[in-house]
């Protein structure tokens, strides 16, 4: 059976003359001469490892290595895997410091010899103390989160290469060990 | 209606139709620097880098602030849309809160502003190619589009004078245009070493010992990570033998340099005002590590005999004793404060890699062979050269700082 539509004169009416709106991410002011619809500059994206992406109160990170191991979150890699989902590293604004910053860090847990052998933790952790003084724990800054009014204002990225790390002794009296991110 | 900034706009029978006319954006590394001339002139701004975990800040003061009337003190009814006016309104409530991380409150007082809120860094240029001075070559960037180089005549003296009299205006082209630069550069503080060397007297006449002391100095206080901008200059050489030898306690390394390109036919000795074309090169592409090294104790002989001359010379052998002596002098003080230096070295972590950089396959085929493949790949190889030389940065995957393997030394 054919069902016939409304007919639609051709050429259509014009609509009426109606106010524009600006829609999400537009900008709308009203000149001389009429109405002008701008939008923002599209900002160029680079998908490098240690990607950070807030949603909310969560970052997740692209895929990247240290030393050729994928860090975890709550124990899944952070690029997930077959079975689990990209995991997600909650954050909060009661760690930043007093100028409201923050950090992601990757977290390192090397044994005796400086070594990370397969069973040691990488791990990504937020914090307020992005350097370790400890010679068990190595951190590096992955990102940075400046924070507003009790909100992530701002994720700036750190890093934007996979990792190799080493820990150095120092000389005879000369301080505690330290942790080299290269 | 019409169509503003990265919009486009159609007509069509049952009305208008706005389009997203926006294209991909280069990638802005960080450290990206862009120039902006505003109600106090030109000033810069600079995308937040890192030197470890630390974003470094301009040390300016609010009235400074104002006066370069940069984005950071935009006036707010010209903002509208939520994103950019989220932003803005924190600025403003941060400096009029003085929430700066360090620094006083008030108008003149100084304040430290983080780079990711945008603070505006006034520039002071100097003068480079027909009007500058010698010292500060051309880039050929510039040469290119019609800068021409210092005259040889043009002395440095004579340009802190003022005086360009020297310049002969018949050798100056009619449509030249004139470059004035400025860099803009990071400002580390760190541990000096310091040095100082005394005579004691030895333990037989005529003969003395020198002692060389080392020691710590902190960093100026309230120094902190900063960038700055001017004219860099380099830190100069190492004068070991110095009585008294002090480090600079910072480390500095240049982010960029900004350039202002005339239009054709500028008077020497023109201010750079808004109609001059702005134009970056930068240094630094990526974040940075900063290592300084351990202050280790000397292992070697502390005692370094000075012996001087003997009867003007009559013993050959006792001279040449006492020649050696001196060198070994020098260069045990050299080697003494070298090796103890505290200077740090800024590196990019790249996973390993020496350089990010990298270079292109060079061709060492011939452009007049017989070989036709061979032909076209030389031809594009030096097109793509000649490119590269014409730009002022690189292309992707730009410049590293590169790794320094010696802070791996004493690795367990």
């Amino acid at each position: 059976m054919i069902t016939r539509g409304p007919i639609i004169p051709w050429p259509p009416k014009p609509a009426p003359a109606a106010k524009p709106m600006p829609g999400a991410g537009t900008l709308l002011a009203l000149g001389p001469g009429g109405y002008s619809v701008s939008a923002p500059d599209r900002g160029a994206t680079y998908p490098h490892p240690f990607k950070p992406s807030l949603s909310g109160l969560a970052l997740r990170f692209s895929r990247g290595l240290v030393e050729n191991r994928e860090p975890t979150i709550k124990g899944v890699r952070i690029g997930g895997t077959a079975t689990a989902a990209q995991p997600e590293l909650a954050i909060e604004a009661a760690v930043a410091n007093a100028a409201g910053e923050s950090w992601c860090c990757v977290e390192v847990h090397p044994d005796a010899q400086g070594e990370l052998p397969a069973e040691s933790k990488i791990e990504i952790v937020h914090t307020r103390t992005p350097r370790s003084l400890s010679p068990e724990v190595g951190r590096q800054a992955l990102c940075m989160i400046v924070w507003r009014e009790g909100n992530p204002w701002q994720v700036l990225p750190i890093v934007h290469f996979n990792l190799r790390y080493a820990r150095v002794l120092p000389p005879a009296g000369s301080g505690a060990a330290r942790h080299v991110f290269f | 209606m019409q169509a503003g900034r990265n919009t486009t706009l159609r007509e069509s029978p049952i009305g208008r139709s706005v389009s997203d006319a926006r294209t991909p954006a280069k990638w802005a590394h960080p450290w990206t620097t862009s120039a902006s001339y505003g109600p106090g002139g030109w000033f810069a701004q600079v995308k937040p880098g890192f030197v470890n975990h630390e974003c470094p800040v301009v040390r300016t003061t609010q009235r400074e602030q104002d006066r370069l009337g940069g984005g950071f003190r935009r006036d707010l009814s010209r903002v509208i849309t939520a994103t950019s006016g989220g932003a803005e309104i924190a600025r403003a409530a941060a400096l009029s809160a003085g929430g700066s991380r360090s620094g006083a409150r008030g108008s003149t007082g100084p304040i430290d502003i983080p780079l990711y809120m945008s603070p505006a860094l006034p520039l002071s240029f100097r003068a480079v190619g027909s009007d500058g001075s010698p010292q500060f070559p051309v880039p050929k960037f510039f040469a290119d589009r019609g800068v021409a180089e210092p005259p040889e005549a043009l002395t440095a003296e004579a340009l802190e004078a003022g005086d360009l009299s020297s310049i002969d205006p018949r050798n100056v082209p009619a449509n030249r245009r004139l470059l004035r630069a400025c860099d803009v550069w990071l400002h580390q503080p760190r541990l000096a070493l310091t040095s100082d060397i005394t005579l004691h007297d030895g333990p037989a006449t005529g003969i003395s010992n020198v002692r060389q002391t080392l020691s710590l100095r902190s960093a100026a206080p309230g120094d902190v990570l900063r960038v700055q901008s001017g004219t860099f200059r380099a830190l100069e050489g190492i004068d070991a033998l110095g009585r008294v030898y002090e480090e600079p306690n910072y480390d500095e390394l240049p982010i960029a340099t900004v350039y202002l390109l005339s239009g054709p036919g500028a008077e020497n000795g023109s201010e750079p005002d808004g109609t001059w074309q702005p134009f970056v090169r930068h240094n630094l592409f990526w974040n940075l590590n900063y290592q300084t090294p351990w202050f280790r104790q000397y292992g070697g002989d502390p005692t370094i005999p000075f012996l001087p001359p003997l009867a003007g010379g009559a013993a050959t052998l006792i001279t040449n004793f006492l020649v050696a002596s001196l060198n070994d002098a020098l260069q045990d003080a050299l080697n003494l404060v070298t090796s103890h230096s505290m200077a740090g070295t800024f590196y990019t972590p790249t996973c390993g890699g020496h350089h990010a950089a990298l270079p292109a396959a060079t061709s060492s085929a011939s452009t007049a062979g017989l070989d036709k493949t061979a032909r076209i790949a030389a031809d594009s190889q030096a097109k793509a050269r000649a490119r590269r030389e014409g730009r002022l940065d690189p292309d992707y995957p730009f410049l590293a700082e590169p790794f320094d393997p010696a802070l791996l030394t004493q690795t367990t």
